[in-house]
């Protein structure tokens, strides 16, 4: 199983559209330099070494230090023809979600944030807010879920006597296999200060 | 029975503008030109002004206000005919006909002034929702919050809403799966009449959806109307309840409880 940085440097390097053709130098090569690979493919050469490097990090190729003369440098040879791309989302599943779902919510005062109604009218479609200050303000608008609307459309106001985050989901008439992405919502607007939790 | 008002008193200059205005146009033509181009204008202004009650009835069905547009025309006509009879009493024409319908065409509209059906009524409908509110502080939100179901058929909400527009209860928008209320002071309501706004996003609203959801909306803007920091939060809730309850009086043909809650507020119908 991969990594997600391992994974995301992988997928860099197979994005490349040099990146089939630099492969099949390293199958068909027993060993290749970087400035031989940028030679052939007509690529700069810091880009041929970058993308060996990275191939080595992933322990894709390795490197040997050679000698011409006195000057070294390096050949990189192949050492797996197969790649295996592996990645284990569940890692990012929210742990223990029933506890998640007993916390008090409600709106914070004077959060700043604008609720756009959906065309329904009985749910958001968005939440935009406000970050930074003069010159640096920036406005971060966030789209929801159909579910995500519903939820926060039933979140007390500020003042107001706070709710679990069950009781909200059951008044808005959500089932429980939408707790993972109400807490997601949750926990972002948590960050943001605009839900505060008692 | 004795109301603590919890709304700010509205800007008289709002009711007074057009009269006022008036008036002053005509005794500036008065001095400056003498009486004819004064009555001509004032005249024409008046015409003018018919069209405005005329819009209202279009909209709302509020016949009240017909009395209000032919009075304005009469008054019309009074100025336009009067500079020949001013200058040759011999030559008074239809003057006294048209003073006279314009007399008592003033009287209509006073009766119908003083009985508050000339007046869009949505302070009435703050004071009501504001009753049972505390003031804990300042606990405004700028986003709409669901306040509680109804049961309702669709044929009584077509009942309800023509109550509400022809009552001057509240402006209706209709949509596709709900009708959406909008609360009008006194002076705001032109801009809908016109059908110059054709959004009611930045102003008050209650919702009433086919499923019977009620849901409300009060702007920043209204909030400050009222004279404390109310619980905004409750506030809303009791203005969601507020037209549960009058929904609830139409569905059983009591709507003259509602006039009736309304007017025992006893709110100046001029202010």
């Amino acid at each position: 199983m991969m990594n997600f940085e391992n994974a995301a440097l992988l997928g860099a390097i197979l994005s490349k559209d040099y990146a089939e053709d630099f492969f099949k130098l390293l199958v068909n090569y027993q060993d290749i330099s970087a400035s031989e690979a940028a030679s052939r493919l007509s690529l700069h050469i810091k880009t041929a070494q970058d993308f060996l490097d990275n191939l080595t990090e992933l322990k894709i190729t390795k490197k040997n230090e050679v000698f011409e003369k006195k000057r070294p440098y390096f050949r990189y040879t192949l050492i797996q023809s197969m790649i295996d791309l592996k990645l284990d989302l569940s890692v990012y599943e929210k742990e223990n979600p029933g506890e998640g779902l007993s916390r008090l919510i409600r709106e914070m005062k004077e959060n700043g944030a604008n609720f756009s109604v959906a065309k329904s009218g009985d749910c958001f479609s968005a939440v935009t807010i406000w970050e930074g200050g003069g010159r640096e303000r920036q406005e971060h608008k966030i789209s929801l879920t159909t579910p995500q609307g519903k939820f926060l459309f039933h979140l007390p106001f500020p003042q107001a006597r706070p709710m679990a985050i069950s009781d909200i989901m059951d008044k808005a008439a959500l089932d429980e296999e939408y707790s993972m992405e109400i807490q997601n919502i949750v926990d972002e607007l948590i960050k943001l200060d605009v839900i505060e939790v008692l | 029975m004795f109301f603590e008002r919890k709304m700010k008193k509205q800007n008289i200059i709002k009711t007074i503008w057009f009269p006022a205005l008036s008036v002053g146009i005509f005794l500036a033509l008065l001095g400056l030109y003498g009486p004819r181009p004064a009555f001509y204008s004032l005249g024409g202004i008046y015409f003018l002004a018919s069209i405005f009650p005329v819009a209202t009835v279009l909209k709302t069905h509020n016949n009240s206000y017909l009395a209000v547009s032919m009075f304005l025309v009469f008054a019309g006509l009074v100025c336009i005919s009067a500079p020949p009879a001013i200058e040759n009493k011999h030559d008074i024409g239809l003057v006294p006909v048209f003073l006279v319908f314009m007399y008592a065409l003033m009287m209509v509209v006073a009766y119908q002034a003083f009985n508050r059906r000339l007046r869009w009524r949505g302070e009435e409908i703050f004071e009501l929702a504001a009753m049972p509110v505390e003031d804990i502080g300042d606990s405004f939100t700028a986003r709409p919050r669901p306040a509680g179901q109804v049961p309702v058929s669709k044929t009584e909400m077509i009942r309800f809403v023509d109550f509400m527009s022809k009552n001057l209860i509240a402006f209706p928008f209709k949509e596709e799966n709900r009708v959406v209320f909008v609360l009008t002071l006194p002076g705001n309501d032109l801009p809908y009449l016109f059908g110059i706004k054709k959004d009611y996003q930045e102003d008050t609203w209650v919702a009433l959806d086919y499923d019977g959801n009620i849901t409300v909306n009060i702007t920043e803007k209204d909030y400050l109307l009222f004279k404390m920091d109310l619980d905004f939060d409750q506030i809303c809730q009791s203005l969601g309840n507020v037209f549960s309850e009058f929904l609830e009086l139409s569905q059983k043909g009591q709507e003259s409880k509602i006039i009736d809650r309304m007017n025992a507020l006893r709110l100046n119908p001029f202010a």
